[in-house]
């Protein structure tokens, strides 16, 4: 009888130290996990995980722009996204597409994805700043910016840890593209990032052999287009998603004395393929600025210069204004 | 249990009813590849063919330049006599089907698709569910790619260089 207190009191000393001991373990259980799951974060994606994100951020991205589909415009802009490609650093295969809108800007997703707006295609002056724009965007993928900057993010959040070592598929898939792309369009990838992009960018087009100097000119036209309700539309996106253009140029500047100014600026040819004051008016960009234009009417009458009727109110700079002719 | 079944059969036909939606939404897709794929691999050649058809398209609006059924090559002085200058010149009259055998009004958009008048991309965008057509659409694009030969006369014409940097995996 005296005996089973002591009986029971043993019992529930084992059971405390049994929960105890349990917590401990379970602790370090998850600790280890938290630690597994950095390590992993750490490693870059492999290039099937890479090119299945790649192709879930793509269709989330066509979904909030939707796709340009002129095939010889789209084999244009591969063709001199590949000529800068090639000169990168790591072996991806890379697929170029156009967004259908206004807005001016140029997206690059994991898995070699890289898109680029009509809008901004229509503001472009030739293929060397055209392939200025797509190398800086190659760049950004050579050097896993945006990849780099998820992976710190699911190390700091450790209840996102789904990817971190296999191949995403589902709804595990669909909350990754979704959180790739609101980061590529809602948030600037860090500064130094930008700059290696901008760096490299440069490196790429004057290897393939194009003016170096052609994304410098594009950010400088963009940093000259006055303020108004059509620039900021346009423009908004790319202000804040990328550092301020004073700094990016001033930056390219000092590069730039480094590197041969003798390479191919292409205008005819850009002008060939895109013939930008058509395809700005055919695609909306000048109607957007310019007074609507009647029903059923596509043509441009006596614009010669490029983007200008995006942003500038739909005058061209000596305050011409933008004629549009009915269709025959 | 009458209910129930009612319900079944409503729940079966709207399936049904569904997949077929989605049939003929995949085969529309797998019919505009199919338009597609039959200019691609046609290299230069196929290209050459739908500028010359751009051209006759363009008519009275081409000023009847020949060298408007190829691209402007770097190093051909006919091409430079014509084309003198940096100046963007717009070698099309000025609709955008002259640039394109297939592109028409109706699949382009006017304005600025995605973003408010600050420019900034809008929530429910980001947060709307990629449709079956999107998926599809980035999948062609996943299969896009330049031919080497293309790439290497694209090079050519443009003075480009035509080496390419040792790359790593």
């Amino acid at each position: 009888m005296t005996k089973l207190p002591k009986i029971l009191l043993s019992l529930f000393a084992a059971m405390v130290f049994v929960q105890t001991g349990s917590a401990q373990l379970g602790n370090v259980l998850k600790n280890a996990q938290k630690a597994k799951a950095v390590a992993d974060n750490n490693k870059p994606w492999t290039p099937e995980q890479e090119q299945a994100i790649g192709q879930a951020s793509a269709a989330k991205l066509i979904s909030v722009f939707h796709l340009y589909e002129n095939p010889d415009m789209v084999r244009y802009v591969n063709l001199v996204g590949n000529t800068v490609a090639r000169q990168s650093g790591r072996s991806v295969v890379y697929h170029f597409g156009i967004l259908d809108t206004d807005v001016v800007t140029a997206v690059s997703l994991p898995g070699g994805y890289i898109f680029i707006t009509r809008g901004a295609l229509a503001n472009l002056k030739n293929e060397a700043e055209l392939a200025g724009v797509l190398a800086h965007e190659v760049a950004h993928i050579d050097k896993r910016h945006l990849e780099r900057e998820i992976r710190a993010q699911k190390n700091a959040d450790f209840a996102k840890t789904e990817a971190a070592s296999h191949v995403p598929v589902g709804a595990e898939l669909v909350n990754m593209a979704g959180a790739v792309v609101t980061r590529s369009l809602t948030m600037s990838v860090s500064r130094d990032k930008e700059s290696e992009a901008d760096k490299f960018g440069v490196e790429y087009s004057s290897k393939a052999g194009y003016d170096p100097s052609g994304l410098r000119n594009f950010l400088q036209y963009l940093a000259s287009i006055p303020a108004s309700p059509q620039s900021k539309q346009a423009l908004g996106l790319w202000g804040s998603t990328h550092p301020p253009l004073p700094d990016r140029i001033n930056s390219l500047n000092s590069q730039l004395a480094s590197y041969p100014s003798d390479g191919q600026k292409l205008a005819e040819r850009y002008a060939w393929y895109v013939n930008p004051p058509a395809f700005a008016h055919e695609g909306g960009a000048a109607s957007a600025a310019a007074p609507a234009p009647a029903a059923g009417s596509n043509e441009v009458d006596g614009i010669v210069v490029h983007g200008v009727v995006v942003l500038d109110g739909g005058k061209l700079p000596d305050g011409t204004k933008v004629k549009v002719r009915p269709q025959q | 249990m009458m209910k129930g079944q009612v319900s079944l059969g409503a729940l079966l036909f709207a399936s049904v009813l569904a997949g077929s939606g989605y049939t003929v939404t995949l085969g529309l897709q797998q019919q505009q590849q199919g338009q597609q794929n039959n200019s691609g691999p046609q290299g230069q050649q196929g290209q050459q063919n739908q500028q010359a058809k751009k051209s006759q398209q363009g008519g009275n609006q081409q000023q009847g330049n020949q060298q408007n059924n190829n691209p402007p090559q770097q190093g051909n002085p006919q091409g430079q006599q014509q084309n003198s200058g940096d100046k963007p010149t717009p070698l099309f009259g000025g609709t955008i089907g002259l640039k394109s055998s297939r592109q028409t009004k109706d699949s382009a958009t006017l304005g600025f698709n995605g973003v408010d008048p600050n420019g900034q991309v809008q929530k429910a965008m980001l947060s709307a569910a990629v449709s079956p057509a999107d998926a599809v659409k980035a999948q062609e694009l996943a299969q896009t790619n330049v031919a080497p030969a293309d790439l290497v006369q694209f090079l050519q014409d443009g003075g480009l260089n035509p080496n390419a940097a040792p790359q790593k995996p």
